[in-house]
């Protein structure tokens, strides 16, 4: 035993074999890492396209209330990068005016809550923010 | 002999066994390298691909929010084409075909998709070796929203169009929805319950869907997007709702919903929030006059909640989640009702207000901190008052209110979204009053004109995407357009 143990292959083909394990085990995680970061920007992509498309609906749902204050939304919108989805408005006549919009690209989706205080003779928005979920609009 | 010879053989045999054994280690080695390598550079690659295109992501941004803030500054400055965008020293502005910045070329669309609707993308792309190049876009819509809308002179308001029907239609009540204007009317002497006329001209209505028969007679509606809402007699759907996404061709066939209220065909106003319809009837014991529905586009509307008002509902306006009612109750002819829940309706705190004398409320109208009410004819009330509303839905005077003698029932309110305040009904010779709610709050003369239409006058609107009113009499459907 102490003779196969003092033969210096054995060493050798251990400290090998630890060091395979542990290089391999950087490597993995080099490739994991450059695929989460090709993964990662790619959400980042879409995260931002989905905004976008969010703001999309946003513009264009002032600008239909503002020709007619019984427009409704319930309307869905494409773009090139994107789809927009526009809920109930909320409020009726010139004053407090609600607009909720939703972006999507890909499975990520982007939403916007729009306080609109007065339409006309000059639109006022007191709140234009992102939300996780639609609290103003059912 | 055969020891000696054996040993040689297994010596040679070794030799040659640990020569296999290194060259096959060496391989198992250099395959080893190779991967570590390639994993090395795949890795590597892949984390600067990701921020190469993460890098874009964000300079496309840039570029949306370099043109959002062009757009701020002028609306008009949003040239279409394909262009560079530059940062001088008076903020962003286009700059030749496209931008170069550290190897990212950028540039930005930008496609008119109507009147005042511009579609942008903003596009980025990047080739610093072959396998790192790419592109990323992002396309958003920007609008003129920011635009300041004008309203004309309306104290030197004339008339632009007359369009009389040769029959009975009796007209009640008039809305607009885009180029379309639809008229309710009684089909006691022969009308046809709902009229339409195409206003894509203002000054030349046209009449459209000839053919149509309501069946019944029609008082209040309301236009929501493509749903039109109807206040109707029908004993057994009372409030009907049509599809106008083509009023030209409409028929009975675009009814999409209706309902059946309680009592028998007593339905006279109604008001409309994203799917919540609400009506007010005729008094009728021991139905309720306030209604809540629920519209459905799949299944039949639903009743989610009703309230007894004491009289009848002859007008509801919506605002920031009360129903302010006209009501002809002689405690109580203006009454406001919570709905921010429609199924529990409630009367607001303080219920309403009992006005002087027992003339039934008419008309009602609210716009912003203001609450306008008209009534019928009496001669020791001032027939149109008007109560703040800033502190709380139920007035609580002082301050007003203020009050103003028509001289006649006030039928109908309309409004601009600015100061003016339209007032139609039955007064000799001013069968149309354009009043000036500053002036009357003041306590100023508040008529900036009068228009004698020779006719009560049932209904009015305002058409604030063409600055035009509407009104109706029995027989004739007006058109108003202000002064310069």
């Amino acid at each position: 035993m102490n003779n196969r143990l003092s033969r210096p292959g054995y060493i050798l083909l251990i400290s090998i074999l630890v060091i395979g394990v542990i290089a391999s085990a950087i490597l993995s995680s080099l490739l994991l890492l450059g695929t989460s970061a090709a993964q990662v920007s790619f959400s980042v992509q879409q995260s931002n396209q989905a905004l976008a498309a969010a703001q999309a609906c946003a513009e264009y749902a002032l600008l239909k209330l503002r020709t007619s204050p019984t427009y409704a939304g319930n309307e869905s919108l494409d773009m090139n990068n994107g789809r927009c989805e526009l809920l109930q408005i909320g409020g009726v006549g010139n004053t407090n005016r609600l607009i909720c919009a939703e972006g999507q690209s890909g499975d990520v989706l982007r939403r916007l809550e729009i306080v609109v205080k007065q339409l006309l003779p000059q639109t006022t928005i007191p709140s234009w923010q992102e939300v996780a979920a639609f609290s103003l609009c059912l | 002999m055969c020891a000696f010879q054996c040993l040689t053989d297994h010596r040679r045999a070794r030799s040659g066994s640990l020569l296999l054994e290194a060259v096959i280690a060496i391989g198992v080695f250099a395959l080893f390298l190779g991967g570590i390598g390639f994993s090395l550079i795949l890795g590597e690659r892949s984390t600067v691909a990701g921020g190469d295109r993460t890098r874009a992501v964000f300079l496309a941004e840039q570029q949306l929010e370099a043109v959002r803030a062009m757009r701020a500054r002028s609306f008009s400055s949003l040239t279409l084409g394909t262009h560079g965008l530059a940062l001088t020293s008076t903020g962003w502005t286009f700059s030749g075909a496209s931008a170069e910045e550290n190897g990212y070329r950028r540039n930005v669309d930008i496609v008119s998709r109507g009147t005042d609707w511009m579609e942008v993308t903003s596009n980025v792309s990047w080739s610093f070796d072959l396998p790192r190049s790419g592109s990323v876009s992002l396309t958003t819509y920007l609008t003129n929203w920011r635009k300041v809308a004008t309203i004309g002179n309306w104290g030197a308001m004339s008339r632009i169009a007359l369009l009389t029907d040769s029959g009975t239609p009796e007209y009640q009540k008039i809305a607009v929805g885009g180029n379309f204007a639809y008229v309710t009317s009684s089909n006691a002497l022969g009308g046809k319950g709902l009229y339409i006329f195409d206003i894509t001209n203002p000054a030349a209505p046209v009449r459209v869907a000839g053919s149509f028969n309501l069946g019944a007679s029609a008082y209040g509606l309301t236009v929501s997007g493509e749903r039109l809402y109807l206040a109707t007699d029908n004993p057994s759907s009372e409030v009907q709702v049509y599809d106008i996404s083509s009023p030209s061709s409409l028929a009975t066939g675009n009814l999409v919903n209706s309902f059946d209220l309680p009592g028998n065909g007593k339905a006279r106003s109604i008001a409309v929030y994203g799917n919540t319809v609400f009506v007010g009837t005729l008094d009728d014991p021991p139905s309720n006059q306030f209604y809540a529905l629920q519209m459905s586009e799949t299944g039949p509307m639903s009743l989610l909640g009703s309230l007894a008002m004491s009289g009848s509902v002859l007008g509801i306006s919506l605002q920031d989640g009360y129903a302010y009612t006209a009501a002809s109750a002689n405690a109580g002819e203006f009454l406001v009702v919570d709905i921010f829940d429609p199924q529990h309706l409630a009367f607001a705190p303080g219920v309403g207000m009992d006005l002087p004398d027992v003339q039934d409320g008419t008309a009602i109208l609210t716009s912003g901190t203001a609450a306008l009410i008209g009534r019928m004819n009496g001669s020791t009330i001032d027939e149109l008052i008007m109560y703040s509303v800033a502190d709380a839905p139920v007035p609580t005077p002082p301050p007003g209110p203020w009050t103003l003698e028509v001289g006649g029932d006030v039928l109908s309110l309309a409004n601009t979204y600015g100061r003016y305040a339209f007032v139609a009904g039955t007064a000799d010779a001013a069968q149309i009053r354009v009043i000036d709610t500053v002036k009357l709050e003041r306590n100023e003369a508040p008529i900036l004109k009068t228009y004698d239409a020779g006719a009560a006058v049932n209904g009015v609107f305002y058409d604030w995407q063409h600055d035009r009113l509407y009104g109706v009499t029995s027989s004739s459907l007006l058109v108003f357009a202000p002064g310069p």
